[in-house]
């Protein structure tokens, strides 16, 4: 496939990222030569494989439900980046 | 006395004995650290945090009173975990991973955290936020990654042992680029929990020593089922290091896919890993030629699989919680891109546009589904071999020796390549290992890759153990002799 810097623009909204005109053209680039060597995949016929689900063909993994004892809220926020009391503190998000 | 020289359970008699004492040992370790500083195999080292460890251990255990050195992915409670990324530049645990509670459960010290690619995401610990780690062989060179710091310490006798972790080959690839012995263990064996997330279905945590002993008897302590990862798996630890030196490998079938031995695979390697053939071979093993007709499949899939589950996993880092967060931002939305943008590193940002691009409507199944089947295939390679025709298989860890720094950093296709021969072990979740085999014509160390089937990291450890005393090399860098 052809990868665009329109590509590489969508995609840096969807995952909440940003970059200058220079960054996006490298990107592009990569990620089109990424992408070219990928099509290597389309050699194989794999029309009647089943997907990977998990190496071990592990499925749903169930425990007691044991309650514990909880991370204590001081603990719980010492690495937020600003806090207000006990709550993170983030910018407005409806406007007032 | 030359305490970094010793093996494990030599250091583990030392104190037991009471002939020298942890808060000594430890001094000893990072006294080194501080003299090869130069090679920048740690990124954070807390001397008060640590030497404080090493007045209150558990006694009479397998590590009792010994510096351990630690991967920056795996969480240590109070002391900084960064996964050399700038986003967690300042991030303290409020607990530790279950790695790190079976160290000190076991009576070992953390020394300190070693340096690697940011998010585990690369093969030469260039992109690590804090700088890159040089190869002790020669300091122009990597060595290797991502776990190139872990590689770095024990090749320089900073450490004697380290855990790294391993998602495409990060243990394998720098243990062949420095000259000791890394296991990446099945999937399954080591929690994850704590551990920092890069692509949670190919992530296994191992380890690094400079003998298959030492290798083999970490590995012991790290291993087993824990509730708190629902991907570990209850399998009984068997005794490692005791194992390896059980009997011999006489009849032991060792297969040599012929995919490996391919254009770009450096003749030196090729000749050194033949040579290590011919000395299993004289060992009484068999040699027998086996195919892995998806090897060449492998690379393609990996880069689509792991930047998938990368780009998912990195969606946390948000700079609400904990991390990094940009300063006068307009609203919500500017928060998010631009904490993110300004702090994740090139390479993480490329990999979580590529992870968005196969996840993404229209091309989830031309892609990421695609990749999925032809894992299986390529999990089904493995299985047919191991099912009747070899028990393990032998091969080059990787194409080439250490190369040298600022060499392939411009060009990511080049660097992904790296990983050719290590990536295809990690998408069928089996255990496989690196052991130094010879040294090319520049004295750069080689390794040959030793894998086995699921839950059979004993028989891969004997073979590698037997390999190591038949071989003898000299693996002390020239740095550290005299």
């Amino acid at each position: 496939m052809n990868f665009t810097d329109e590509n590489t623009k969508k995609l840096l909204i969807l995952a909440k990222l940003s970059a200058n005109t220079q960054e996006v053209k490298a990107l592009t680039s990569s990620c089109n030569e990424i992408f070219s060597y990928m099509e290597k995949l389309n050699e194989l016929d794999v029309s009647s494989v089943k997907p990977m689900q998990h190496v071990h063909g592990s499925s749903n993994i169930y425990r007691e439900d044991t309650p514990i004892k909880s991370m204590n809220t001081d603990l719980g926020l010492q690495n937020a980046p600003n806090k207000a009391g006990d709550y993170i503190s983030v910018p407005l998000i409806i406007e007032e | 006395m030359t305490l970094h020289t010793k093996k494990l359970k030599e250091l583990k008699e030392l104190i037991s004995k009471n002939e020298i004492n942890s808060t000594e040992l430890t001094k000893h370790f990072l006294d080194r650290i501080e003299k090869y500083s130069d090679i920048n195999a740690f990124n954070h080292i807390d001397q008060e945090q640590t030497l404080e460890q090493t007045k209150n251990f558990i006694k009479d255990k397998k590590l009792s009173g010994i510096p351990v050195a630690i991967k920056d992915l795996v969480l240590t409670k109070g002391m900084k975990t960064t996964a050399c990324s700038k986003i967690l530049e300042n991030f303290i645990p409020p607990y530790n991973a279950t790695a790190m509670t079976n160290i000190y459960n076991e009576g070992g010290i953390n020394l300190g955290k070693t340096n690697m690619d940011e998010f585990a995401m690369g093969s030469s610990t260039e992109y690590s936020h804090f700088g890159k780690t040089k190869n002790p062989w020669d300091l122009e060179r990597v060595p290797g990654g991502s776990s190139g710091g872990s590689a770095a310490a024990v090749a320089a006798r900073v450490a004697t042992v380290a855990i790294g972790s391993d998602t495409g080959g990060s243990i394998r690839q720098p243990a062949s680029f420095c000259g000791v012995v890394g296991i990446k263990p099945t999937y399954g064996r080591i929690s994850r929990y704590g551990v920092v997330a890069y692509a949670s279905s190919l992530d296994q945590l191992g380890v690094f020593g400079s003998s298959v002993e030492d290798t083999a008897y970490f590995l012991e302590v790290l291993s087993g089922k824990d509730a708190k990862d629902s991907t570990s798996v209850n399998k009984e630890v068997p005794n490692f290091s005791e194992i390896i030196k059980q009997g011999d490998i006489k009849g032991l079938r060792v297969g040599v896919p012929k995919e490996y031995f391919i254009d770009g695979l450096d003749l030196e390697v090729k000749e050194s890993v033949q040579n290590a053939l011919k000395k299993l071979e004289s060992l009484g093993a068999e040699i027998v030629e086996i195919s892995l007709p998806h090897t060449e499949y492998a690379l393609a899939t990996y880069y689509i699989i792991a930047p998938a589950e990368a780009s998912s996993n990195l969606s946390r880092y948000d700079g609400i919680k904990y991390g990094y967060r940009a300063k006068d931002t307009k609203n919500l939305e500017d928060l998010y891109s631009r904490s993110r943008s300004e702090a994740f590193g090139d390479e993480v940002k490329r990999r979580i546009i590529i992870g968005s691009f196969v996840l993404s409507s229209g091309y989830y199944d031309a892609y990421y589904i695609k990749a999925q089947k032809v894992r299986s295939l390529i999990a089904k390679d493995f299985t047919d071999a191991f099912k009747d025709k070899c028990d393990v298989i032998a091969c080059p860890t990787s194409p080439t020796t250490a190369f040298k720094a600022g060499q392939k950093t411009n060009d990511p296709m080049t660097m992904y390549l790296n990983d050719v021969f290590t990536i295809p072990l990690n998408l069928a979740g089996l255990p496989g290992l690196s052991v130094p085999c010879g040294f090319d014509s520049k004295g750069l160390p080689i390794g040959i890759q030793i894998l086995g089937n699921a839950w059979d990291e004993g028989t891969i450890l004997k073979t590698a153990y037997q390999l190591e005393q038949s071989l003898n090399l000299d693996l002390t860098p020239n740095l550290i002799k005299g």
